[in-house]
């Protein structure tokens, strides 16, 4: 269940979902700042560590402006959990095209910045430091799971 | 997100703060590149930037396209590990000539460290070097594991390359590899500063493939740690040898390492395979050894009194200046609020409490922790006790009458100073299954005190 005062008019939160907190909005940028305030939210409350936080941050801004710059999707979902092994997970669901980011190849990273390809970046970074990440896609839309264990080290 | 410029002659120094995202890159992009004509140098603190995202890290591209353009350079300073991370996987590391004065520093110590040794055991000879990490060493590295523990090492990171280079490439671990000519990584260890700290460093998980046992290669290879170590910044050391084995124990002891306490039952055996004697104990406990290299003055500590003496001892082995605060003249009663941090391992069934500021709700904390990590099945539990506080002796009452018993220090010698108890729930503990060397004997028979008071005042 989620009742957030960062979450703000224009964009919806649907409580009834098997994940603890759950956000929709569109999918053009205009509610980034909502969903933020809401990723953040809801991650706060999860208790996670701060660089793990930072982490889902940084992977939710790559996976929803992807969404929006080229899926043609209308409107996006967000939900974020907690399983009992510390597995904390984003999912991420939007009704475009369907698009699995995971085929998409790995930059050279190797290669002299100057002269790399431009793009692909972003999904590279959230792959390299996630623990997990899945696509599905099904009832016509795309599903991408992004996972990261929040044990501490020891 | 933040942004501070300020322009000298022909340098551009930019501070940004805050966060460099998909909302905020197009402002950076504005900013950064938007006066940059006639400059030579252009600086990024980014001390204070909370993260970068792929959308940050192309503008800094066109910002880097841009100076070498116009015949200058860009550099990048003070970016914290997270954002040294983002860059370190994407290759911007070098290429934006990340500033890090504590790198430098270990480049120019590194330089005489690497260190090359032939070992032998009866008529075979090996030739081994050890070195610092490079790229490729991290499956060599998760061989030794695999090869001493297969898939039950408690490090579950250690288990995932990207981890290990990632750690290596921004130097927020340390790891050491002993290789042979044959380039086999025959062993390795990690340097892992405390809390983010580079002054107090932990020598962590030391471990070499069955096959290179009997070379005697683990003093050389700690030798050549602790210099690299002493050519730091690093002002004290400590390491968690097992107590399942002795060898670690008295080759850190040999070093000059001194023992200080214990850490009781943090590995579920059950769970956990390795190669040496097994004995009744179901959970398996860690010893703490320490050593001071650097700063020798520690401050004011505060003891319980029934383990005052024990414990200056321990201090005046380790070599520190320290005073032992009186209770009576801080007798300004405790404060509201405990402010501690704990961390479960669900896959040890071990609970670890940090108390930093005891205060008058500790006992309850206690009680509603062990309350909600009911301590059976397996669950035990360690309190770190911060001694810096002057409620030291009250907060020690507190967590005895919650069950808990001393079991030693963990001394850091000027960061933190920990006074560590025990709470071992349902599990047995046969301390005289113990391999303990000498001066953890000492450690284990007063514990053994410790713990068996607690039974006897029916605390347990």
């Amino acid at each position: 269940m989620i009742t957030s005062g960062a979450v703000q008019a224009g964009a919806q939160v649907i409580p009834e979902c098997d994940s603890r907190y759950r956000m929709t909005g569109s999918a053009d940028l205009q509610d980034y700042r909502n969903f933020e305030d809401f990723v953040e939210y809801a991650l706060t409350h999860l208790a996670l560590q701060k660089k793990n936080i930072v982490r889902m941050q940084v992977a939710f801004d790559e996976l929803y402006t992807n969404i929006c710059y080229y899926s043609g999707a209308k409107r996006v979902a967000v939900s974020i959990g907690k399983d009992p092994d510390e597995t904390v997970y984003m999912i991420l669901e939007d009704d475009g095209r369907p698009y699995n980011p995971l085929e998409k190849p790995d930059p050279d990273v190797s290669e002299p910045l100057t002269e790399r390809e431009e793009g692909g970046l972003g999904i590279y970074l959230v792959k390299r430091r996630m623990k997990d990440i899945t696509y599905a896609y099904s009832n016509g839309r795309n599903q991408l799971k992004v996972m990261i264990s929040d044990v501490e080290e020891v | 997100m933040n942004i501070e410029k300020k322009r000298e002659l022909e340098t551009m120094t930019v501070c940004v703060s805050g966060r460099v995202d998909s909302s905020t890159a197009a402002e950076f992009e504005q900013q950064l590149l938007g006066n940059l004509s006639g400059i030579s140098r252009l600086l990024l603190d980014l001390a204070q930037l909370e993260y970068i995202s792929s959308a940050g890290l192309r503008v800094l591209l066109k910002a880097h396209k841009t100076m070498k353009s116009q015949g200058g350079k860009m550099s990048v300073q003070g970016a914290n590990e997270e954002v040294r991370e983002v860059f370190a996987i994407t290759g911007f590391l070098e290429i934006l000539h990340v500033e890090d004065a504590a790198k430098d520093r270990e480049q120019k110590s590194q330089a005489k460290a690497d260190s090359e040794r032939e070992l032998s055991r009866g008529d075979s000879h090996i030739h081994v070097r050890f070195r610092k990490f490079q790229l490729g060493d991290e499956y060599g590295i998760m061989e030794c594991i695999r090869d001493e523990y297969s898939d039950t090492y408690f490090r579950r990171n250690l288990y995932d390359p990207y981890y290990i280079r990632t750690k290596a490439e921004n130097e927020s671990i340390t790891f050491l590899v002993a290789e042979t000519e044959q380039s086999k990584i025959a062993g390795f260890m990690m340097l892992k500063p405390f809390q983010q700290s580079r002054s107090v460093v932990e020598i962590a998980s030391q471990i070499f493939r069955k096959e290179y046992r009997g070379y005697h290669m683990a003093e050389p290879f700690f030798e050549y740690a602790m210099e690299l170590l002493r050519a730091g910044e690093c002002t004290a050391v400590y390491c968690y040898p097992v107590m399942f084995h002795d060898i670690t124990q008295r080759l850190m002891h040999r070093l000059g390492m001194q023992e200080t306490g214990l850490r009781l039952n943090l590995f579920d055996m059950t769970r956990t395979t390795h190669s040496y004697e097994r004995g009744h104990n179901h959970k398996q406990s860690e010893g703490i050894q320490v050593m001071a290299l650097g700063q020798r003055d520690i401050g004011t500590i505060y003891l319980p009194a029934e383990h005052t003496e024990f414990c200056t001892q321990i201090y005046d082995r380790l070599g520190v200046y320290y005073e032992v605060g009186s209770m009576s003249g801080a007798k300004c009663g405790m404060q509201q609020g405990t402010r501690y941090s704990s961390r479960r391992d669900e896959r040890q069934h071990c609970l670890e409490i940090e108390i930093e500021e005891p205060g008058v709700d500790l006992q309850q904390i206690m009680q509603a922790m062990l309350a909600l990590t009911p301590l059976g099945g397996g669950w035990t539990t360690n309190a770190y006790l911060n001694i810096r506080h002057p409620s030291t002796e009250e907060a020690y009452q507190a967590l005895k009458k919650a069950g808990f018993f001393f079991t030693g220090l963990k001394p850091l010698c000027g960061e933190r100073e920990y006074l560590i108890m025990h709470h071992p729930g349902e599990v047995k503990v046969f301390l005289e299954d113990y391999a303990a060397s000498e001066e953890f004997q000492k450690i284990t028979a007063y514990v053994r005190g410790c713990m068996e008071q607690a039974w006897r005042e029916k605390r347990l």
